[in-house]
């Protein structure tokens, strides 16, 4: 394991002024603005560096950031836009909390050298309603910027003009899926649109849109500064750079721990949150955010990259771990998962709409010891029904995690079945 | 190459605009889907038609046909699919319609999902006339929400709630309170039954034998409708696919339809003995109409209606004036947009819209003067409002502030009777800035030097004071007018029914003309026709100064022709216009009258000395479909057949031949009006060869330039726009590409000077302006709307009075009261609103009992003798 010690997001957290201006500067923030936009680095540089950073999404599902900028259509005549997802309702999910919260620059100096390399002029930061602080934060970011002139019509006097608006969410999961997002920018319900065609061409008001996640564009000031490959070599595989890890559950310190890309999740639960608490037993975990099917215990040796557990037969989502112990009912666990997307189907498709009910209902029936007529296959059916059919991806988010339980946990599902209780927790 | 199903599309339908759904129907593959209609846009909420696109599952419905698609849409896992989902829809709503057939069809039984989440308990409203609410049935494909937003542009249903308490809603309250204008929208397109309507309710059990392609006989927008019918019943009428309407209808093409079968509808023949209309034969009545005619001759008069047929309408002028040598014939269009015709025949040389419908989505500014389109015209009206939806923009000229006004980026809200002054104001201030067509100028206007010099003493500071409108308003408009790529004008009766009617026009034209807007696309001069066939009653000659084809009554060459094709010979002096008929008729002069579709004592103003005028003449026979004030009047009354007994054409606003096609047997003794005509023709000793009205129509099309090229078999589809000069011509959407039919081939500007109003010289009638027009669910004199559920809507005559006024007078919304002035009395029912300026009132004249024309004033267009309904002094106090 290398560069266990490199640190880029958090490294001046101990700094408790750092979401100021003056402390962000004083660690050295904004010098690859300047770097850029003063020393002649062009859109097509930074863009090239994004690429050669290996940096994937970090908003869930880790797509390429700089092949995803490459979709932009060559020529428009439309303004093009930038959109922070900064919506954070992943459950399990709190690390672009504490970057806005702590380290708000470094998000606002991300989003002005994307707005450069992608030629917009505009970005909206899409904040989660519910984070008051980050809010706050970002916005005396904003401000802060704009009386430094790294903010405005006229970006450091080289006549680039950039506007970043922070815009507070209006209370729904569905509101980080990028196209609901988009919507409910647009002042409209917050309801995902049928993809093709991609925000790259028709987003925001119709403009070409790029999307990406608040812990993505944090990054791209330290790659802008320190090169591509630098950033690239810090992780793994394909997996370049850093991340903000976190792990909760029933682990000794929960909390977030910024890592490079491909460190063992065990090295994450053991060493950085100090193992089970209480003297608990592992009994598996959700490794990013509860749309992802769970894990054993024994499976958690497993490379933290985006292939790795894939393969695995989980993802690696917004790399927030969950880790329950012996002891949980995973139906009961399921239950409240199933409810939570019960809940947050925006209610537009069938599969989802109809769906997402039948799951929550005939869990939590399965939890309470209730026979189900058609069995388990009934469960894998609905998810079935749901998977791969659905407008946007929140309905597999709904589905997977089932699959992954019925899958991991089979035996302790069909031990629910005519049992009158639940057999674990009574 | 698109495959599916192993079956091959060829390249040409892939276009970019068709999906995979679409290629999948091309090709006869049977793919369930609920939320997709062409009519609006994509939706992809169902997700029934899931197909598999190159290995991939996919929404038909929302992904493009592209070349090299290989699709599948029959895989047992797709059917699997299917079918499970079939059965978590039904696990959730009771679907009725074409999705309740659909899911049976697959052998969905409800079964398996056995955990009903909420079967019943969900709303229902049957608080409407027409709409029936029941959401125990809605599959929440939101095909009613786009349907409405996209369509009607109203916006009366919304998604309320999220996840599995996702519901459609209306609002607070009961559905009949909602916003909804019941165009019916929803009710066509809802594929489960959760939105129905009237007719579909009682029409359950009928098996439809046919559906029949008519146009509809209300307003002049000419929508096409598609008649479902099972014998002698309508069991419902939805919109045709045509470039008119797109398959959208209003409230009253849709559902007032049940008018027909009225028990009220006249049956039989009547003629009036020892002072009582009495039922008699047709041999009698025709014979007594023919001899009373024949024995006034030439002293008689022929009041043709824009609401019948082209070909009935012909006949109409063909028989007074060959068989009784006058050309004493007019028709509705007087009281109408007979100024409009003027108008721009003087300034453009043709007395109808210069472009089409369709330009209406390619303009970018559209300049509305005197119409509120989305209650008179409301198809166009909905078309408008998409258009400023989608970003058009809009300038409104009105006093009132209507629906359209409320949308407008401006609002020129002028003092009734201005018209001419504001017109001038914004030409001037187009010339005073310099925002010319210079070059359209050059070529293909004549007069601009002395127009110039003539304007420059109306700029908007100097008309301020006259139309109250701030002359910076005047100065904005005109640069959004003349800065625009395609601006387009429309306009209705509020541009017409005045003093200075046809002038107005005139100058709608000139700023047309300033800015070379005239003879390409998404341009143009467009009265918007108020009668469904006023623009072909006009064509087929029935006024006083020309016959068939605006061939001038005064040209020896014009009666050479007719004397040749009719075998009779023509009347040379030219006839009365319809006022100077009631004129002639009081002082004794015209001795007999045949009014032929139309209530003139309801429609026409000073209704008291109409009854003055008629009751004056020896004989009046009168042809209807229903009795009416006019033909209580009568010496005769021949009961006539109505737009769905009969076929024929009528011709709409944009100057379009559509087919009127026969769907029911007339009732009782009724006959079609075109028989009728031709058997009066006969029995007037002018027999007609006609047994059918094609063959009218080949006649017209030999006398007609414009109709050369104009037969049946081609108005099979979407008609014909005239002209039509051959039989390969494709018709005419776009007039005056090249040149003006004016000496020279030029367009004339024309300088008028404002006048006030005679009406306004006159206050002594009352201390408040009347301005009269119509509302959505009832169309003009009402005697079809008032006799459909239509009346529930809307019954009675509303008169809008703005908050200072009603305030001075102590009255509220719903209150009674008593309209008078010189001419009469009228009443009406009050209607608090903003929508009138303070010193303004707005009445409606549907009802026979509110004699809402017993207050219009006997001012008239100075040129085309059109009344003056538009502005009269009256004085308001409670009933
Ligand atoms: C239901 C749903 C919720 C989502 N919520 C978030 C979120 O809260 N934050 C986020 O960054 N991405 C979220 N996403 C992913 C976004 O749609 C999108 O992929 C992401 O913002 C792209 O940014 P990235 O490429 O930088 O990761 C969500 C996706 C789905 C389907
Ligand atoms: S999958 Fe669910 S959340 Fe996504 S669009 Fe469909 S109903 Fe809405
Ligand atoms: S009411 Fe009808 S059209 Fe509207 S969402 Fe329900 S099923 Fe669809
Ligand atoms: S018809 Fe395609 S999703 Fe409904």
């Amino acid at each position: 394991m290398k560069n266990l010690d490199v640190k880029i997001l958090t490294k001046h957290l101990d700094d408790p002024e750092l979401h100021t201006l003056a402390a962000y500067e004083r660690h050295g923030g904004y010098g690859a603005l300047r770097k850029a936009l003063k020393g002649g680095m062009t859109p097509e540089k930074i863009h090239e560096e994004v690429k050669a950073s290996n940096l994937r999404g970090r908003g869930g599902a880790g797509f390429p950031t700089g092949i995803k900028w490459g979709f932009l259509p060559k020529q428009t005549e439309k303004p093009v836009y930038l959109v922070i997802n900064a919506d954070e309702g992943e459950p399990g999910t709190f690390k672009d909390r504490l970057i806005m919260e702590r380290n708000p620059h470094s998000l606002i100096e991300g989003c002005i050298l994307s707005c450069f390399a992608l030629k917009a002029n505009h970005c909206f930061i899409y904040i989660r309603g519910e984070l008051f602080k980050a809010i706050k934060r970002i916005e005396q970011a904003i401000e802060e910027a704009r009386a430094k002139g790294y903010v405005g019509p006229n970006v450091l006097g080289t006549g680039f003009r950039c506007e970043i608006v922070a815009h507070p969410g209006a209370g729904a999961y569905i509101c980080g899926e990028e196209m609901a997002l988009i919507e409910s920018l647009e002042g409209k319900p917050g309801q995902p649109r049928n993809k093709p065609p991609f925000p790259a061409h028709v987003g925001l008001f119709g403009c070409p849109t790029i999307v990406n996640n608040v812990e993505t564009i944090a990054y791209v000031p330290w790659i802008v500064e320190n090169g591509g490959q630098a950033y690239s070599d810090l992780g793994s595989d394909r997996n370049g750079g850093l991340k903000i890890w976190g792990v909760s559950g029933s682990v000794k310190r929960p909390g977030l721990w910024e890592l490079p890309m491909g460190i063992p999740m065990r090295y994450l639960i053991e060493e950085c949150a100090g193992g089970m608490k209480d003297g608990k037993v592992m009994k598996g975990v959700i490794p990013g955010g509860s749309s992802c099917p769970p894990m054993l215990a024994r499976e958690i040796d497993v490379a933290l990259d985006i292939e790795s557990i894939k393969k695995a037969g989980s993802m690696l989502g917004t790399g927030c771990v969950t880790v329950f112990e012996e002891g949980i009912c995973t139906v009961r666990l399921a239950q409240r998962i199933a409810h939570f997307y019960e809940h947050e189907s925006c209610g537009q498709c069938t599969p989802c709409r109809e769906g997402t009910g039948w799951l929550y209902r005939n869990v939590k029936r399965l939890e309470h010891g209730d026979a189900l007529e058609g069995g388990l296959g009934l469960l894998e059916s609905i998810c079935n029904r749901i998977l791969g059919n659905t407008i946007c991806a929140l309905g597999d988010a709904a589905a997977m995690p089932i699959q992954g339980f019925i899958q991991r946990f089979g035996d302790e599902w069909a031990a629910h079945l005519g049992a009158g209780r639940c057999p674990i927790q009574g | 190459m698109l495959t599916i199903d192993g079956k091959s599309i060829p390249l040409a339908c892939v276009d970019g605009r068709h999906t995979v759904l679409d290629a999948a129907r091309a090709v006869g593959a049977h793919v369930p889907a609920f939320c997709s209609d062409r009519r609006v846009t994509t939706g992809g909420h169902c997700r029934m038609c899931m197909v598999e696109v190159d290995g991939r599952v996919v929404a038909a419905c929302a992904t493009a046909a592209r070349d090299g698609q290989t699709v599948r849409t029959d895989t047992p896992r797709l059917k699997a699919y299917r079918q499970d989902l079939g059965e978590l829809v039904v696990s959730e709503a009771a679907a009725g319609g074409r999705a309740g057939a659909e899911l049976a069809t697959m052998g969905v039984t409800g079964e398996r999902y056995p955990l009903r989440r909420v079967a019943a308990g969900r709303p229902r409203d049957e608080s409407h006339p027409y709409l029936r609410l029941d959401l125990n049935a809605c599959i929440l494909c939101r095909l009613c929400v786009r349907a409405c937003d996209e369509l009607q542009g109203q916006f009366v249903y919304a998604v309320t709630g999220r996840g599995a308490s996702t519901h459609i809603s209306w609002g607070e309250g009961a559905f009949k309170d909602s916003p909804c204008v019941s165009c019916g929208a929803c009710a066509s397109i809802c594929p489960t039954g959760a939105i129905t309507d009237r007719d579909r309710e009682r029409s359950a059990g009928l098996i439809e034998d046919r559906v029949v392609q008519t146009t509809c006989s209300y307003c002049g927008v000419g929508c096409q409708l598609a008649v479902h019918a099972a014998g002698e019943h309508i069991l419902r009428i939805e919109g045709a696919r045509s470039p008119v309407n797109h398959e959208h209808l209003c409230v009253k093409g849709r559902y007032a339809h049940t008018f027909v079968h009225h028990e009220d509808r006249l049956r039989e023949p009547l003629m009036r003995k020892s002072g009582v209309l009495t039922p008699v034969t047709w041999r009698e009545a025709l014979d007594r109409v023919a001899s009373e005619l024949r024995a006034a001759a030439p002293n008689v008069a022929m009041l043709s209606s824009s609401r019948c047929t082209n070909e009935e309408n012909y006949l109409a002028q063909k028989w007074f004036r060959a068989a009784f040598d006058t050309n004493n014939v007019d028709c509705c269009a007087r009281v109408c947009h007979a100024p409009s015709a003027a108008g721009m025949r003087a300034t453009l040389g043709t007395g109808a819209a210069t472009n089409s419908l369709e330009d209406l989505e390619r303009c970018d500014v559209l300049l509305l003067s005197g119409s509120n389109t989305t209650e008179s015209h409301p198809v166009t009206g909905a078309r408008i409002k998409q258009a400023v939806l989608g970003g058009t923009r809009l300038i409104v000229v009105d006093p009132r502030r209507t629906e359209l006004a409320r949308m407008a980026d401006l609002h020129l809200r002028l003092e009734p009777g201005t018209n001419v002054a504001l017109l001038n104001s914004l030409a001037a201030a187009l010339v005073d800035e310099g925002l010319l067509d210079r070059a359209f100028l050059e070529t293909r206007v004549e007069g601009f030097e002395a127009y110039a010099r003539f304007i420059s003493a109306c700029l908007p500071e100097d008309m301020e004071a006259i139309t109250g409108v701030p002359a910076s308003q005047v100065r904005r408009a005109a640069r959004m007018y003349a800065g625009a790529a395609r601006p387009m004008q429309a306009h209705g009766l509020g541009m017409t029914e005045h003093f200075q009617g046809s002038e107005g026009v005139m100058l709608l034209c000139n700023l047309a003309l300033l800015v070379g807007a005239v003879g390409r696309e998404g341009v143009g001069v467009n009265p918007l026709r108020g009668q469904n066939n006023v623009q072909g009653a006009a064509d087929m000659g029935c006024q006083p100064d020309s016959t068939t084809g605006y061939q001038r009554v005064d040209d020896p060459a014009v009666r050479a022709k007719f004397t040749a094709a009719w075998g009779r010979p023509f009347p040379e002096r030219e006839g009365l216009t319809l006022p100077q008929m009631y004129d002639a008729a009081r002082r004794g002069e015209l001795k007999a009258m045949y009014i032929f579709g139309e209530d003139v004592v309801q429609t026409d103003p000073d209704a008291h000395s109409v009854v003055a005028a008629l009751r004056a003449l020896d004989f009046l026979a009168v042809q209807e479909i229903f009795p009416s004030r006019t033909s209580a009047l009568a010496h005769v009354v021949l009961p006539g057949a109505s737009f769905l007994e009969k076929d024929g054409t009528f011709t709409n606003g944009e100057r379009r031949i559509q087919r009127v096609r026969q769907v029911l047997d007339p009732v009782g003794d009724a006959r079609p009006d075109w028989r009728i005509l031709c058997d009066l023709m006969a029995a007037s000793g002018f027999p007609q060869p006609f047994t059918r009205p094609s063959e009218i129509m080949d006649e017209i099309a030999r006398v007609h330039p414009g109709f050369t090229g104009v037969s049946y078999p081609r108005l099979v589809r979407n008609g014909l726009q005239w002209p039509v000069p051959s039989a390969e011509h494709p018709g005419t959407p776009i007039l005056h590409r090249e040149s003006f039919p004016l000496p020279g081939g030029k367009a004339r500007l024309v300088c008028v000077e404002y006048r006030r109003s005679p009406t306004l010289d006159a206050r002594r009638g009352g201390d408040l302006m009347l301005i009269t027009g119509r509302v959505l669910a009832h169309y003009n004199s009402g005697s079809m709307t008032r006799r459909t559920p239509n009346a529930t809507l809307e019954p009675a005559d509303r008169l809008q009075m703005h908050p200072t006024d009603a305030d001075a007078r102590g009255l509220r919304t719903g209150d009674v009261v008593r309209l008078e002035n010189r001419f009469g009395e009228a009443t009406g029912c009050v209607e608090v609103t903003d929508a009138v300026a303070p010193g303004t009132v707005f009445l409606t004249f549907h009802h026979p009992e509110s004699n809402t024309n017993f207050v219009t004033s006997d001012v008239q267009d100075r040129i085309a003798g059109c009344p003056e309904y538009k502005l009269v002094p009256v004085a308001v106090s409670r009933a």
